[in-house]
């Protein structure tokens, strides 16, 4: 047999199971599970850890090296090993933001050995341990591409609710993009830039080693009532320990296929050694958007008073951790509950989790981490729904613009999900030199999904609709890795990994749909008189086979080659296998030569590799579909043409980098260039319609880059006795840009976006009201160059009569993602017990198409004086007078003095008919303070007397400021967020604006 | 140092025997990993090549035909080509059917791009079945209903894509007069004829004559046209089957036009004037034929439009009539009109006004009878997708064009001077224009 098989046989193909019993057949085979040999001559270790002006340092990882134990600080700083084998022993201490000691004691048989750390500060953290993008757990001195982590241990008091909240704001080139404020509403994530025009430009996302399905399937979509479903924020936050980010495909080409747009890999917490620690956590708060964030159409007061409500939360988290020498376990049970700023929009989240570590033997470790979680959303009808709440109040008041009276309308729209993850990792230490792991895990993934309609609630449905959709999801993936350690010479030191990883997806969606109820107070499908049902599944399959080697010479210089071959079920019938190649190197210059006394660390890194993104499932295979027709009748259409020669687009990065630290390494600067070309993309030609097949072929033909910087400061600003301000800076830019459609026409993405080659995937086109040489007026005509004649491309233009030509790109606006995003934050800790914390964030270069604005802006959104009347005459009080809606438009008609941007405005404004689209993709540049957080841990004395160890006060706040010259209700927001290529549908339509929350938290520790 | 040399040494032997033989279990598993994966809902085309496939194949051309008609692109074409022609008027709030009804056919947002495409589609799947059967049928082929009913299909759709369409583009092919559809439609449907008449189905046979009337009509063969309408009784109807089963079944004209914040009404339209108001509410000239329901309370997406319930379809299962047997009688009619017969084509009127037990109507001179003719074809085929082409034909006829806005207009802030600034077709999409080579240098309009 070869790779050659790969691929064979596309659509009815024979299942087996080969990957989990193979993986623990070698690994049964090299491990022989024989119980761990009895300590009869045994010691303890003690100790504490502090800072170099003697503070606790708490939850600092304590490990004795060469060994399965491990264990985390206390309040105090202080950890203790039992049962330690006597004799010379080394102790291992890691934290974020120190270095990593080590020191040697000696074990006495039946005593104890007591070691005192006190950690240096260090903003470089060059001996943490990373496991993503790598073949095996490596030190971060050894790697060449730069990645990502963030320790979620060090924000319990930050203000999250989400893993989305979690990772915003968090690292440079990591843009979340939410949909909107209602809770329970997911998002869309997107490193560095968009690496295809055609597929999904979201990461992959792995929990402890189990792949999740973070898909945003289409139940009750957004276009009606629905709320994207992020799977992402199905995984408790308060449970994470760490998120290691891969950004680009430079890094993550050991993940193969699908990898392409990034990795992220989430830890949970583990249980560390000693006695049973239990952690409360508890909070209270309260969403609200201010007035101003809604004042955009004169029925704005209205809706405020009327239609916006204080929001509430309340989340309760209690966890335990604990073990002995060989067993440890974190258990959580978390709930939380929130009723958000619109009326009947609330969302409820239920969480469990078990991890267990089992050490059968000092080199044995075996993890099962399992959650599961059940979330339940009622939706708010908003967005582009006819009968929603915003779209109808904010046009047309109280009655809305269909005449609905807003408070009678009832919608309800459910969304529940159930979500199981549980994965078991088994690592064995063979030799001294060989070690291998495998993870087998399960992702199950339900949905239920149901909207009702009742019966004469709503104007356009009078008797009533009921829809339910469900679906369910099964991912599983089984992982094999071994290494080999060894030392060529005593300078050179080889390390040979060796793996595969196989993956498949299963799904199932049935939905049923019922419209009219005989009567009033029935609500199931089965109740209504017209009834229809649907039913799909599909699978895919994914099989990966890799190698990497490391050569490292002394501790400074490190280079790695790596080799991915993958097949995947979505290949085209003459495509096998797919090759993912990559190489670095790091060098930390600082190891090998003196450097300047202002230098400290410096570490100098380059990468190059690939990694690649699949084609979607059955788009290379020519298809038809059925369905019936003309009164019931079988019928077939045709729906997919088919490419035998599919195969997946492949993305090339080049990074380069370096980590920097001065002042004693208090100051970190991590920079990083990266370059990306996406090759054979995927792109969905369209064959011309009169072909008769209207659905676009998937060809492997485009090429897109993405260039961009990422750049990272964090450090110690300013420290003294009872006072340390830690500051960090993260900026990012992205300049992403379609090299060539191969020929291809441009396609349209959505109304004015179009994939056009040498602009941004998925950029904004049209003509629009701009200001040019102290001009303001259409840039058709301003723009429009008189006496030159059009050039290939170019569009003839006409003023007062005179022809002329537009230059090439005269009607390009900008594109959808951003090309800047810049954070800035701090943390300050005043005496031994305060700390304040902040962030902000700022997002640039993004445009968006605001249906919102256009519906307010346009011409025929005139308030008359009947409309007026109708209201008082139904008792509702309305302060305005006969106008535009907008306020833009009434401030921008009325105004004596006009200024530029009211200029624009006003012809926008009075432009004729809803079509201008042009005139409403508008910038999204944003200022947020996204956290804002003040946490006091009160005297140990005091918990004391109620049996805690210690307890801590918060109080945090979120998003409570933001600036922006957007003019609609919210520049982050993106309503089409349910689709595949959400992440490029740069769509704004009456989402509700992201609230402000501020809560007050709890911690304690007993 | 030497005996940690070789215990190094022989652990590395060890590591080296682990290392392969994993990479050798992993490669060999990989290798006979099977990836094939199965999909219920889709079939492969080869499937289709086989008897019992013969009915799906021609019902998914009726399917595509409907989806053209009344479907996509807010309405299908028989929707928004009603907006553009005055039959109704676009109250809603969704752009791309305002832009038509405007007067301005847009050819870029993805509804304006669906009436091309998914009439494109009909006419190539309907072509396709034709191809297929053969194959799969044989010489049986000729004297098949199911082939008769393809073949009628083709007729049909080639006559659809003619009636709508600015010019015609054929299976990627270069730019062509629209008639090209005619010519295509018209050799379709005199195959239809032969074989529904082998196969002894008159329905289908007639339907056929029907159809290739309407062809040539529209080709100015009015010779042929009378001839193929003289083989049509009065009465005759063949229709489009539409079922509430499922959307796509639908009637997506009743749905566009009458139901609760629907995008189209007959106000401001000559046919709120010549209908009947069912609500009693406006003062109408009572004709049945446009049938609507005023209702105050009731407001377009756009608050200073009111929508009017067009009434001609009262549910999703009503039928849309693709030819009938009074349409034949107005050809008849027009023809004789055309040949300066005014009594006569009168006459042939009011067979029609008969058939639906009207008052007969009446025309001193030639002027009058044309108002009488245009707007009875306006009455008589309401919002069954003729509109466009009768007034297309008579914009471009010198003798009838100035005629026109006696029966076509728009009032108050809708209207528009309709025949010298309406293009009377729908434009090409960008999709075409975009995807298809042979158009570079030959653009449509």
């Amino acid at each position: 047999m070869s790779l050659s098989m790969f691929g064979a046989e596309r659509l009815r193909g024979v299942r087996r199971r080969w990957p989990l019993a193979l993986a623990a057949a070698m690994l049964a085979l090299t491990t022989g599970f024989q119980p761990a040999a009895s300590q009869t001559q045994t010691g303890t270790i003690t100790g504490t850890v502090t800072t170099q002006t003697g503070e606790p340092v708490v939850g600092a990882q304590v490990t004795v090296v060469g060994t399965q134990r491990g264990t985390l600080t206390n309040a105090r700083g202080g950890f203790i090993f039992t049962g330690v084998q006597a004799g010379e022993r080394q102790v291992r201490v890691t934290s974020i933001g120190y270095r990593t000691e080590t020191q040697t004691v000696q074990v006495p048989a039946g005593g104890t050995a007591t070691v005192q750390f006190s950690l240096p500060i260090s903003a470089i953290a060059l001996d943490a341990v990373v496991v993503t993008g790598q073949a095996t757990a490596t030190q971060r001195r050894e790697i060449g591409t730069s990645i990502a982590a963030i320790d979620a241990t060090a924000l319990e008091a930050a203000p999250i609710k989400s893993m989305s909240q979690l990772l915003q704001g968090r690292a440079p080139g990591v843009n979340v993009l939410p949909g909107g404020g209602k809770s329970g509403q997911g998002t869309r994530i997107v490193l560095r830039g968009a690496a295809s025009v055609s597929q999904a430009n979201e990461p992959l996302i792995y929990v402890d080693g189990v792949r999740i399905d973070n898909s945003s399937p289409l139940g009750i979509s957004t276009a009606t009532a629905g709320t994207t479903w992020s799977g992402l924020d199905d995984i408790n936050p308060a449970d994470i320990e760490r998120v290691e980010i891969v950004r680009g495909a430079s890094a993550a080409t050991l993940y193969g296929t699908e990898a392409a747009a990034g990795v992220i890999q989430i830890f949970t917490r583990r249980g560390s050694e000693g006695r049973a620690v239990w952690n409360y956590s508890g909070e209270m708060g309260v969403l609200d958007t201010p007035f101003e964030w809604w004042d955009i159409s004169e029925f704005s007061p209205w809706f405020y008073d009327n239609m916006v409500q204080r929001g509430n939360l309340q989340s309760h988290q209690l966890s335990v951790r604990g073990g002995g020498e060989a067993f440890n376990y974190y258990a959580a049970g978390s709930f939380r509950d929130e009723a958000g700023v619109l009326p009947a929009n609330t969302e409820q989240a239920t969480s469990f989790r078990l991890n267990l570590g089992i050490a059968p033997r000092d080199n044995m470790s075996l993890r099962l981490n399992s959650s599961f979680t059940q979330r339940d959303v009622r939706v708010a009808p908003d967005a582009n729904n006819t009968r929603g709440y915003t779209i109808n109040g904010l046009v047309g008041g109280p009655r809305g613009q269909f005449v609905e009276t807003l408070s009678l309308v009832d919608i309800r729209g459910i969304q529940d999900g159930t979500r199981f993850l549980a994965g078991l990792t088994l690592e064995h230490q063979l030799t001294d030199i060989l070690s291998h792991r495998v993870t087998v895990g399960t992702d199950i993934w339900n949905q239920d999904q149901h909207q009702l309609f009742p019966f004469g609630a709503i104007s356009n449905l009078p008797e009533g609709f009921r829809s339910n959709y469900r679906r369910e999801n099964r991912n599983a993936n089984v992982d094999y890795n071994a290494t080999a350690r060894l030392h060529l010479t005593p300078d050179v030191r080889s390390t040979t990994s060796a793996g595969f990883q196989y993956f498949h997806r299963s799904t199932g969606w049935s939905s049923a749909i019922g419209e009219d109820f005989p009567f009033f107070g029935l609500e199931t499908v089965s109740a209504t008189l017209r009834t229809s049902g649907a039913e799909g599944r599909s699978e895919e399959k994914m099989a990966g086979f890799y190698g990497e080697q490391q050569v490292a010479f002394r501790d400074y210089l490190y280079v790695t080659a790596g080799l991915r071959a993958d097949g995947h079920s979505a290949f085209g019938a003459d495509v096998d296998f797919q090759i993912y190649p990559k190489v670095s190197a790091s060098y930390v210059l600082s190891d090998h030569v003196q450097l300047p006394d202002f230098l400290g660390t410096l570490r100098l890194r380059g990468a190059y590799g690939t990694a690649g993104q699949q084609p979607s499932n059955f788009a290379a295979v020519r298809t038809w579909n059925t369905t019936s027709a003309v009164g019931a009748q079988p019928a077939v259409f045709p729906t997919n043409l088919g490419n035998p020669d599919l195969r997946p687009e492949v993305t090339h990065e080049r990074e380069l980098g370096f980590e920097l630290g001065l002042l004693e390494d208090r100051v970190h600067f991590d920079v990083t260039h990266y370059d990306q070309r996406t090759k054979d993309a995927l792109y969905a030609v369209r064959e011309p319609p009169s072909q008769g097949v209207l659905s676009p072929q998937l060809r492997n033909v485009g090429e897109i880059a993405n260039e961009g910087w990422e750049v990272g400061v964090r450090g110690l600003v300013y420290e003294r006795p009872g006072f340390r301000w830690n500051a960090l800076v993260n900026l990012s830019t992205n300049r992403n840009e379609i090299i060539s459609l191969g020929g291809g026409a441009p396609i349209q993405l959505q109304w004015l976006q179009w994939m056009r080659e040498g602009y941004a995937v998925g950029s904004f086109f049209g003509d629009r009201p701009i200001a040019h040489n102290g001009e303001v007026g259409l840039a058709s005509q301003l723009l429009c160059e008189v006496g030159r004649q059009p050039g290939p491309g170019e569009d003839a233009c006409s003023v007062g009569g005179s022809a002329g030509a537009l230059p090439e790109g005269w009607d390009y606006i900008g594109g959808p993602l951003p090309t800047r995003t810049l954070q800035l934050g701090s943390d300050f800790s005043i005496g031994a017990r305060t700390t304040v914390n902040f962030l902000f964030d700022h997002r640039a270069g993004a445009f968006a198409q605001s249906s919102t604005m256009r519906w307010l802006m346009s011409p025929n959104r005139n308030i008359t004086e009947g409309h007026l009347q109708t209201n008082r005459d139904l008792g509702y009080d309305i302060n305005t007078t006969p106008g535009p809606v907008a306020r833009v438009c009434r401030d921008a008609l009325d105004a004596t003095n006009p200024t530029e941007q009211q200029q624009i405005y006003a012809i926008a404004c009075s432009r004729n008919s809803l079509l201008t689209h042009g005139d409403f993709a508008l910038p999204t540049d944003f200022w947020k303070l996204r956290e804002i957080s003040v946490s006091y841990r009160v005297p140990e004395a005091i918990p004391s007397r109620f049996g805690l160890g210690s307890l801590t006060v918060n109080l945090a706040g979120r998003n409570l400021w933001r600036s922006t010259d957007y003019i609609g209700l919210e520049p982050e927001s993106m309503y089409r967020n349910d689709l595949s290529d959400s992440a490029l549908r740069s769509q704004i339509f009456f989402d509700t604006p992201i609230p402000r929350q501020i809560t007050l938290g709890v911690r304690a520790q007993f | 140092m030497r005996k940690q040399l070789w215990i190094r040494a022989g652990v590395a032997g060890r590591a080296r025997a682990g290392a392969i033989a994993a990479i050798a279990g992993a490669s060999l598993v990989l290798a006979s990993c099977d990836l094939g994966v199965t999909n219920p809902a889709l079939i492969e085309e080869s499937d289709l090549f086989v008897p019992g496939a013969v009915p799906a194949i021609v019902n998914g051309a009726r399917y595509t035909f409907n989806n053209a008609i009344s479907q996509t692109g807010a309405g299908g074409v028989f929707s928004v080509s009603a907006a553009l022609t005055d039959e109704l008027t676009h109250v809603g709030s969704w752009a791309p059917p305002r832009e038509i009804s405007d007067g301005t056919p847009g050819n870029e947002s993805p509804e304006n791009q669906s009436h091309w495409g998914q009439s494109s589609r009909a006419r190539w799947q309907a072509e396709d079945a034709i191809d297929k059967l053969t194959t799969i049928l044989g010489d049986a082929a000729n004297s098949s209903e199911w082939m008769a009913l393809a073949k009628l299909y083709a007729g049909f759709s080639n006559r659809l894509l003619g009636d709508m369409f600015c010019e015609a583009v054929i299976d990627g092919g270069e730019l062509q007069p629209h008639t090209v559809f005619f010519q295509r439609g018209e050799e379709h449907l005199t195959s239809a004829i032969q074989v529904a008449g082998a196969a002894g189905v008159d329905s289908l046979r007639i339907a056929a004559y029907a159809a290739r009337a309407q062809v040539r009509m529209m080709m100015g063969d009015w010779a042929g046209a009378v001839a193929d309408a003289g083989q049509v009784p009065t009465g005759f109807r063949y229709v489009q089957i539409m079922s509430d089963n499922s959307g796509s079944e639908a009637n997506g004209v009743f749905e566009w036009s009458a139901l609760i914040a629907g995008q189209y009404s007959p106000w401001a339209t000559p046919f709120a004037e010549w209908g009947t108001d069912l609500s009693g509410t406006l003062d109408t000239e009572g004709d049945p034929r446009a049938p609507f329901l005023f209702r105050t309370e009731i407001g377009g997406g756009s608050p200073d439009r009111p929508f009017y319930f067009a009434q001609k379809y009262t549910s999703r299962n009503d039928d849309i009539a693709l030819a009938k047997g009074t349409e034949m009688r107005l050809i008849e009619a027009e023809a004789l009109l055309r040949g300066g017969n005014v009594g006569d084509a009168v006459a042939k009127i009011n067979e029609v006004r008969d058939h639906h037990d009207l008052d007969d109507a009446s025309a001193a001179n030639a002027d009058e009878a044309w108002e009488l003719l245009m707007k009875e074809r306006g009455l008589e085929l309401w919002l069954e997708g003729r509109r466009l082409p009768d007034l297309r034909r008579w914009a471009a006829d010198a003798n009838t064009r100035a005629r026109i806005n006696t029966t076509a207009w728009r009032l108050g802030e809708v209207a528009r001077p309709v025949y010298e600034a309406t293009p009377f077709c729908l434009r090409i999409s960008t999709d075409e224009i975009f995807s298809n080579p042979n158009l570079t240098n030959n653009l449509p309009t």
